[in-house]
């Protein structure tokens, strides 16, 4: 005999009262029907023989170090995120560094100021020191003269 | 006092919202309560207790993580699960994309048949129970991953169609169908167990 469920209800059902989540009504109403269902009887016979399995799944319990596995791995990312500089010196340290840090480098990178003015030298100083040099020329030039004739 | 599902709710998302504040001992005792339904639900799932273990560390490293962003907007537990089933279901894919075979861990095994033993005299029916499990191991093995996951959450985390859902992130008549199409699967894997079946697989 074919059952009058469709497959979606059979299985709602099944799962339904195999659990024990029926509400009472609908748990007598299922009873009722597999009196009269050879098909939703076999389904549920391997539903409980399925169930009844899954309880002799047994797992092992979790490994004793598993705690202290995780809590190392915490630590090692905590002290992985931290950057240096605050492992290093701590947030009290970190804002007087800081600080000394961008007085160096203003002091390294700012421009030099001029160190000296050259002061003006007069007209005459400098006409005196052309005559100087041009004397010193004519003379230098006489005194190579008569070696040269003398080739 | 009687502790309610309601209570417990409450009581994980306020020790969240505690790690969340930096106590680091409100995630002592979130780990020690839910430590051990997580490692059990990945064993099931990966079928390896060194696998499951790890993957169980990832879990817990990423609810700590977590913390800062953590809103109680779901149930402790619904959001726990989605982290764990999203990791199994990762490892499942990249097991079977590598096509590796993992072998299944047999020292539960080892332990089984003595518990067997304390309940039952008789050696045919241990043999027999412990037939069948091997068949459900198996077939639990071949399932796509996530009616895997939804009959490892409806049988062992006792959750609803509704929380299977949040956890997948899929409505609640696609949770139906999965756990429907798995348990029918894992129901004719036993078939030949049943008086009526053949027995030919009963070694």
């Amino acid at each position: 005999m074919n059952c009058v469920l469709n497959q979606e209800e059979q299985e709602e059902l099944l799962l339904g009262y195999t659990c024990a989540h029926l509400d009472a009504d609908t748990a007598r109403t299922y009873e009722r029907h597999l009196k009269s269902c050879p098909q939703c009887q076999k389904l549920v016979e391997l539903q409980l023989m399925l169930n009844s399995t899954f309880e002799d799944w047994t797992a092992p319990d979790p490994s004793p170090n598993f705690d202290a596995k995780l809590f190392a791995q915490i630590r090692a990312e905590q002290v992985n995120a931290t950057p240096w500089w605050q492992a290093l010196f701590g947030w009290k340290l970190l804002v007087p560094a800081a600080l000394a840090a961008t007085l160096l480098i203003v002091f390294l990178v700012r421009k030099p100021e001029p160190t000296a003015v050259v002061e003006a030298i007069p007209t005459e100083q400098i006409e005196k020191v052309e005559q100087a040099l041009e004397d010193f020329e004519a003379l230098h030039a006489i005194s190579e003269a008569p070696a040269k004739e003398a080739l | 006092m009687i502790v309610t599902p309601a209570m417990s709710l409450e009581r994980d998302a306020e020790l969240m919202l505690r790690v969340r504040e930096g106590d680091e001992t409100s995630f002592a005792l979130l780990l020690e309560k839910h430590r051990k339904p997580v490692i059990h639900f990945l064993y099931r799932m990966v079928q390896n207790q060194a696998v499951a273990e790890e993957l169980a560390q990832e879990v817990f490293l990423r609810v700590y993580r977590s913390r800062e962003s953590y809103e109680p907007t779901a149930k402790f537990t619904t959001w726990l699960f989605r982290i764990t089933t999203h990791l199994a279901l990762n490892h499942v894919r990249d097991r079977r994309k590598d096509k590796l075979h993992d072998s299944i861990d047999e020292k539960v095994e080892e332990g089984a048949p003595r518990q067997l033993a304390d309940r039952e005299a008789n050696v045919e029916q241990q043999m027999l129970r412990q037939a069948r499990l091997g068949q459900i191991k198996a077939a639990v093995d071949e399932l796509p991953e996530k009616q895997r996951g939804a009959v490892l959450m409806h049988k062992y985390q006792e959750m609803d169609y509704s929380q299977i859902a949040a956890v997948l992130g899929i409505s609640e008549s696609a949770v139906k169908s999965l756990l429907f199409r798995a348990y029918e699967s894992l129901r004719s894997r036993l078939r030949h167990f049943s008086p009526g079946g053949t027995g030919q697989k009963v070694n």
